[in-house]
């Protein structure tokens, strides 16, 4: 099934009938206090949707902090935005090279000479992930067809929990690894910008600490702009462990 | 309003210290969110004089006199139930006295310093409730930060501090005029936070951050952070008496920090039980307790000496400590 088009409309929408959203106060646009967040291309449904709930969740906390998060897609200029999330790379010369952009998949080519920045994994990187967890891990022979994800449904130390009963509540569905690294995305933009307003914007994002809810500060590696992260062991609907991804781990 | 929760109408003036039990020295008292008790230790002694039966989940608590305020909550998120609410036990006897609506999931709670007002936490809402305790109303529902959970009142109780985990913000709350007046980014995973006695700093603890945030309560900004050793999952946070230094609960570090006010250096690090996040000073200053929640315990540390000088069982999920008379 093709991807469905994601629009600012549809977007606002969404945010408008979230509860989070609809219990903070109204306040007027103003343009110089807004962060604009840009989305390029079609995203799969799964990361649709997370993202949608990251930008509902950090409507919050830039509401709090007095910015205004606009959401748009790319096709509408991406001057003065804080950062572009996408599936797959903008052609050259479509992004400023002082803005950022955040990857939820691999691309051929990563990392450019821009301001690119990963969340998501290859392939290549999944299986090295899974075969030092083989070595690493004496359950492992047991395991049937065992995955390499970034996030589960049943993950809940860290305030997992309260994030996946959030996600749950918001979209009705359980928050998969591509729900949760379109969340991630927005999340680091938005936090990056909040956190550092005069930096540049490629400075302030590989210049932070994150919180993805995985108990350890979440970083993107500043040779490889791929971001540092626990990785998680499935089989089924089963955790059967947990191992850090860095770079140079593959 | 909550149903199957007796809104208490009765505001219940219980004994202060004068006449209060047979022991002149203050109690522990830790709350256990999978045993659904609170142990009330005697710190003269360090010996376990009571448990009080409070279910489900206890885990934010405080004291006023005889009064023990407890936050209960179901665990079921983002469905408020007859199970959320505050708990009042008398702790002499460990009778429920009262039960007040403080909004849905609260986590953790304080109070005014006659006990006529409850503020609290409300996790999984993303709010802060403000209850008067005299006639059982909810004064205000404010919108703070997201998966809020820290709460602390200002020594001239102006001021409420609310940190919310998830949005890394410090919300204050005006007691006066019951309204946030102000937001400010903290480092990552905010989850408690204290004021300094002389009023003049707070501190907020970050459990990814792996640090403290230093704020000047007059301007409600960060000054300073203090940063925590690699282990440190920095949770629970007090002041001495005399403000001069921070003890910090490091969580998964199984350690607590001494950290020096002045300078904002970790001076000594001090190991406990397993995952302390509850951390309480005695008001003389001279000894530490915290909850320990993966032992179930509670360690009580000899400041002076800057060691453990006991281990108390206490029950499953230690979450908080509170130090009453």
């Amino acid at each position: 099934m093709p991807a469905p088009a994601l629009t600012r409309r549809d977007l606002l929408a969404w945010m408008l009938a979230t509860p989070l959203a609809a219990a903070l106060p109204a306040r007027a646009v103003s343009a110089p206090d807004g962060l604009r967040l840009l989305v390029h291309g079609k995203l799969p449904e799964a990361a649709a949707q997370g993202l949608q709930f990251g930008v509902a969740e950090a409507s919050v906390t830039s509401t709090l902090m007095r910015r205004e998060l606009q959401l748009g897609t790319s096709a509408a200029g991406i001057t003065g935005a804080i950062g572009v999330i996408s599936v797959e790379p903008p052609s050259p010369g479509a992004v400023p090279s002082a803005t950022p952009i955040v990857l939820l998949r691999d691309v051929p080519g990563f990392p450019d000479p821009g301001c690119t920045f990963r969340a998501g994994l290859t392939e290549t990187e999944r299986t090295a992930a899974l075969e030092r967890w083989r070595l690493e891990s004496p359950a492992a022979g047991k395991a049937a067809d065992p995955r390499v994800v970034a996030w589960h449904p049943s993950l809940f130390r860290y305030g997992a929990a309260e994030l996946n009963d959030r996600y749950r509540k918001q979209t009705g569905g359980p928050m998969t690894s591509e729900a949760w690294l379109a969340w991630f995305a927005v999340k680091a933009l938005v936090d990056s910008a909040l956190r550092a307003p005069d930096a540049p914007r490629c400075q302030a994002l590989a210049g932070t600490r994150f919180d993805g809810h995985k108990g350890r500060p979440l970083v993107f590696d500043p040779t490889t702009r791929v971001l540092r992260q626990p990785l998680y062991i499935v089989s089924g609907d089963e955790v059967l462990g947990e191992l850090l991804w860095e770079a140079g781990n593959r | 309003m909550k149903m199957g929760w007796t809104v208490a109408l009765m505001f219940v003036v219980l004994t202060t210290s004068a006449s209060f039990g047979q022991s002149p020295a203050p109690r522990a008292y830790v709350s256990n969110e999978r045993a659904g008790t609170v142990t009330v230790i005697d710190t003269a002694t360090d010996r376990v004089v009571r448990q009080i039966t409070m279910a489900p989940r206890p885990r934010g608590l405080e004291v006023i006199g005889r009064r023990l305020f407890v936050a209960l909550s179901d665990d079921n998120p983002h469905a408020t139930s007859d199970q959320d609410g505050i708990a009042v036990a008398d702790v002499e006897t460990g009778a429920i006295l009262a039960r007040y609506d403080a909004g849905s999931d609260p986590e953790r709670l304080v109070l005014n310093r006659d006990g006529s007002r409850l503020y609290a936490a409300n996790e999984d809402a993303g709010t802060a409730t403000i209850t008067d305790l005299k006639t059982g109303q909810v004064l205000a529902t404010l919108v703070v930060g997201i998966e809020p959970e820290g709460i602390a009142i200002s020594p001239d109780e102006r001021w409420v501090y609310v940190t919310a985990e998830t949005s890394n913000t410090v919300s204050v709350i005006d007691t006066n005029a019951l309204k946030v007046v102000s937001n400010f980014l903290v480092d990552p995973r905010p989850r408690d936070a204290a004021f300094s006695p002389d009023g003049t700093r707070a501190y907020v603890s970050a459990e990814i951050g792996g640090s403290v945030a230093v704020i000047d309560v007059a301007q409600h900004r960060v000054i300073a952070t203090i940063e925590l050793p690699a282990t440190a999952k920095p949770v629970g946070v007090v002041v001495s008496p005399d403000s001069r230094f921070v003890y910090v609960a490091n969580g998964h570090g199984n350690s607590v920090a001494f950290v020096d006010a002045q300078s904002l250096k970790v001076v000594a690090t001090v190991p406990v039980g397993r995952r302390p996040w509850g951390i309480a000073i005695t008001p003389d200053g001279r000894k530490l307790y915290t909850a320990n929640g993966l032992s179930g315990d509670s360690s009580v540390i000899d400041i002076e000496r800057r060691r453990v000088t006991a281990t108390i069982p206490t029950g499953a999920g230690a979450w908080g400590v509170v130090i009453g008379r």
